[in-house]
């Protein structure tokens, strides 16, 4: 089983305008371990992936997951045609 | 790593901390051992190996009052669970490292002995037992600044 695990912080993070450093002193950490998280370089513990989360107002598994994301473009276009 | 916001902090690039980290150990390496094991070593070479070794334990002292080598004795409240990871990771190499070099060590002691090689005085002996410790104590930080890649990586913390 991979190890690996997939985030979207960078999303988040750029959708609610907030640099690296603002962010990371949301969350209570270094800011240069928010680009530790956002490369995938750095699996967080449970406290912290659930503090993220809290912080953009979205559960765990949007933010992070043992699988890749799809592309946010595939998912708006999927979208679209189910809405039409 | 907030260098500033702490007294007695050497501030060093990452880039600065691995060429000072290697110097320092070249130059105990060679001022430590150079005139030990050189037969009949003139004055030169004795001045020249006395500065080297000089200039390692300085360079140590300046590696362990550097912001790496106050990331390895901060408290675990001061850091965040990356940088304890990082710091925990270090020490387990330093400990490596270390546990090899006297185990290599002590192996040579008893082999030296045994088949007539080269031994260290008192003198010599001192001075690598020191080249150890000072070695020893800045071994952390150098790990630290060997595997910190956020000078390249984190060019802009404000986007």
């Amino acid at each position: 089983m991979s190890s690996e695990l997939y985030n979207r912080l960078s999303v988040f993070r750029a959708d609610q305008g907030l640099s690296r450093r603002q962010l990371a002193e949301a969350a209570g950490v270094n800011p240069q371990t928010i680009g530790f998280l956002e490369r995938g370089e750095y699996a967080p513990s449970v406290v912290l992936a659930l503090r993220l989360a809290k912080l953009f107002d979205v559960p765990v598994e949007a933010l992070f997951s043992l699988t890749p994301f799809p592309a946010l473009s595939d998912q708006l276009v999927r979208l679209t045609r189910e809405s039409a | 790593m907030s260098a500033a916001a702490r007294p007695f902090v050497i501030p060093l690039s990452a880039a600065s901390a691995r060429l000072l980290s290697f110097a320092v150990y070249a130059a105990l390496l060679l001022g430590c051992l150079g005139v030990a094991v050189g037969e009949d070593p003139s004055r030169a070479a004795m001045v020249a190996t006395s500065v080297l070794k000089l200039a390692g334990l300085l360079g140590a002292v300046i590696l362990f009052l550097s912001g790496y080598g106050q990331l390895s004795q901060r408290a675990e409240a001061e850091l965040d669970e990356r940088e304890i990871a990082v710091r925990n990771r270090a020490y387990v190499r330093t400990h490596q490292i270390m546990i090899a070099t006297l185990f290599a060590g002590f192996l040579w002691i008893t082999l030296a002995d045994r088949m007539g090689w080269w031994l260290p005085g008192a003198s010599s002996a001192a001075d690598l037992v020191t080249a150890f410790a000072f070695g020893a104590m800045a071994l952390p930080a150098a790990i630290l600044a060997w595997r910190d890649r956020s000078d390249a990586a984190e060019p802009d913390l404000e986007t």
